[in-house]
């Protein structure tokens, strides 16, 4: 039986790591810097940042260690994980971003040309935005619990329409 | 006050009724956020004019407070943080059939506080703005500390997270060109960085996405909406309360005042007050006592006017939204301090206009609408999340037209969604970011001229106010400190120092 690291501990530390790494950029910044004076370098506000970060990241792990100490908690080693993510929950969250990371990707990536439909004076026009986000908005959905084709299919194309007119026609807001 | 008129048009009224309605369902449904909304409005908003976008953007403000009482006293879920305490009284009430007298009450005292509110705006912004110039530039600095080290203290009961928070915020505020000198900082080669941060993507990000991630992760229940009764409700039994509103009204407006805090803390502090003050209430406090409902929420809706205050005359936002609006105002072009309202009258008045206009919108929708919602607030959140992760991506890519904006959105939800688990506050991180450049450029400033002054200590802490600031900051730091708390409290004889 290992004793449980406390999740502030464990956050202390990353944030020592990145209070630290600011603290030497600043450092570093500073001596490759022509101007040597302090009161007008652009690396004193980060420096007094990384010091006040590394600062209370000292105190986040000393609450760590006095809250570990009174808990007295016992766990495998496996602690090191913070409580206040359990591991089956996270994975949908990390399924979502893979599905907006696809979403942006095709944002970036696909090229469709603009197409320009007439509906007697009414004129739509689409594009990469919005065949991307009707398949980002349907697959989401099913990610969701949606499992009724009909609302997979029409919440999917209506959002889109109502999007694509709202702000690239009405509002002249530019689409990705 | 009454110039405020001026700005007053069909197109005007019209733009704060479309941002009322929009406040109403952003506040009620639970996963939309007052912030969120604003956050996303800004982006749409950008290639408007000034006066509409204010319009706008203050209808969803002053209602979307308001309308997070709908959610909290039909399903007990808050629609927005400030309306907490309102499930405390506002649900059980509910449970007892009277959800429709709850909701009336709810309306009324949020009226009446957006209002006194608003008046104390338009009252007290003159005379501040004339203080604001006797201001230096460490007193800003001092100022935007203060703030910061009062919302760390405020949003969470870890004062060092907290804290932490303010940090993150400070360093992404100092990506980029650095104020003063042009140097680039912290942009590691990256040209996309060179131009700094863009508050939209981060605000989308943090509000709006980690919001879609944090519903994601709970993926919880789904809640009913218990029975609308309809009982009449007398306007003498409505305003037997007058007095104590009017108290809880000042208690918001101040603590809108004060840098960081904001509404959840106002009407946490008049909830308190309230059951102090009411000795023997009809109904006991927790168990469906009009007066709880009055206090959270006549508190906080005059949050809306106080929180203003150090926004317009100070550039220090009071509340995430006001940070917010705050960005609004850079990105037309206009210059919030203590020459504002001289500069530009009539922004000033739009604001003011907007909010008195959405205060009736409120009373309008609160009292005929929001009862008949209740069925819309349940919008079923697996069709409700994947369209606002849409919207995130429009929001964060319209302000700069460029997808690197977009994954920077991606990146800060994430990171939002991760400070929220593991309990590290939003808010202070969002002020910081608006407030770190000119915390940055104002305490340099300060640093240089102290430094070729003869007595440097006295050139920065010499001033009257600076010295009031310098204590005020050290007296947040130090009552929040655990250790030093502990000191406090020994040398003024309050307790007796425990190991």
């Amino acid at each position: 039986m290992k004793k449980k690291i406390h999740s502030l501990i464990v956050e202390g530390i990353l944030f020592c790591g990145s209070g630290l790494g600011l603290l030497s950029y600043s450092l570093v910044s500073y001596r490759k810097s022509f101007n040597k004076d302090w009161a007008q370098s652009p690396y004193l506000f980060p420096l007094i940042v990384g010091a006040a970060m590394t600062g209370l990241s000292a105190w986040l792990i000393g609450e760590g260690l006095t809250k570990g100490k009174n808990a007295g908690e016992i766990e495998p080693p496996k602690g090191t994980v913070p409580q206040a993510v359990s591991g089956s929950r996270i994975g949908g969250v990390f399924a979502a971003l893979l599905l907006c990371g696809i979403y942006y990707l095709a944002l970036a990536e696909l090229k469709i040309p603009y197409i320009t439909i007439g509906i007697f004076s009414f004129l739509y026009t689409f594009s990469t935005f919005e065949v991307a986000t009707i398949v980002f908005l349907a697959v989401m959905m099913a990610f969701m619990g949606v499992r009724r084709l009909r609302i997979l299919l029409l919440v999917p194309l209506g959002t889109t329409l109502f999007l694509s007119i709202a702000f690239r026609a009405m509002l002249h807001v530019l689409l990705p | 006050m009454l110039d405020m008129l001026s700005v007053v048009d069909m197109r005007f009224i019209l733009m704060v009724l479309a941002g009322s309605v929009a406040g109403l369902f952003v506040g009620a449904i639970p996963g939309l956020s007052v912030s969120m909304a604003t956050a996303l409005l800004v982006s749409v908003t950008y290639t408007w004019e000034h006066s509409d976008a204010l319009a706008m953007i203050m209808g969803v403000y002053v209602v979307g407070v308001f309308s997070g009482a709908v959610s909290a006293i039909l399903i007990n879920i808050p629609g927005a943080p400030s309306s907490v305490v309102t499930t405390l009284d506002g649900y059980p009430m509910s449970k007892k059939g009277q959800a429709y007298k709850a909701l009336y009450i709810a309306t009324i005292y949020s009226f009446t506080g957006s209002l006194f509110g608003l008046l104390a705006l338009g009252l007290l912004a003159t005379p501040v703005s004339r203080v604001a110039l006797k201001f230096t530039k460490m007193d800003y600095f001092l100022l935007a500390l203060f703030g910061l080290a009062t919302v760390g203290s405020v949003s969470t009961k870890d004062y060092a997270k907290g804290l932490i928070s303010v940090m993150i915020g400070l360093v992404i505020s100092m990506v980029g060109l650095d104020p003063l000198m042009g140097t680039r900082r912290l942009t590691f080669g990256v040209q996309n960085l060179t131009g700094g941060i863009s508050t939209v993507p981060a605000l989308v990000g943090f509000f709006g996405f980690a919001e879609v991630l944090s519903v994601i992760y709970n993926r919880d229940q789904e809640q009913n909406v218990l029975a609308m009764g309809r009982v009449k409700v007398s306007l003498k039994e409505i305003l037997r309360h007058w007095k104590l509103s009017l108290y809880t009204s000042v208690i918001g407006m101040l603590v809108g005042a004060l840098p960081g805090a904001g509404g959840p803390v106002a009407s946490f502090i008049a909830y308190n007050e309230a059951k102090r003050l009411v000795k023997k209430p009809e109904v006991p406090f927790g168990e469906g006592a009009v007066e709880g409902i009055m206090a959270s929420e006549s508190s906080n809706n005059a949050c809306i006017g106080g929180a203003l205050i150090p926004m317009l005359t100070l550039a220090v936002p009071g509340d995430a939204v006001t940070a917010i609006i705050l960005s609004v105002f850079y990105v037309h072009g206009l210059q919030p301090g203590p020459m504002f309202i001289r500069q530009n009258p009539e922004a000033f008045h739009s604001i003011l206009a907007a909010g008195f206009i959405a205060c009736f919108a409120l009373l309008i929708l609160g009292l005929l609408v929001a009862p008949r919602i209740c069925k819309v607030i349940l919008v079923p959140k697996s069709i409700m999340i994947p369209v606002v992760a849409s919207l995130c991506v429009i929001g964060s890519f319209a302000c700069n037209n460029r997808l690197f904006d977009v994954a920077l959105m991606f990146l800060f939800g994430f990171i939002g969604f991760l400070m929220r688990r593991f309990g590290y506050p939003v808010a202070p991180l969002i002020l910081a970011m608006v407030l770190g450049k000119m915390m940055d450029s104002n305490f340099r400033q300060a640093v240089s001229l102290a430094s070729s002054a003869e007595n440097p200590l006295m050139s920065m802490f010499g001033h009257p106010i600076t010295v009031a600031l310098s204590i005020c900051t050290a007296a947040v730091l130090l009552n929040n400190i655990p250790w030093t708390k502990k000191w406090i409290g020994c040398l003024l004889g309050k307790g007796k120092m425990t190991r």
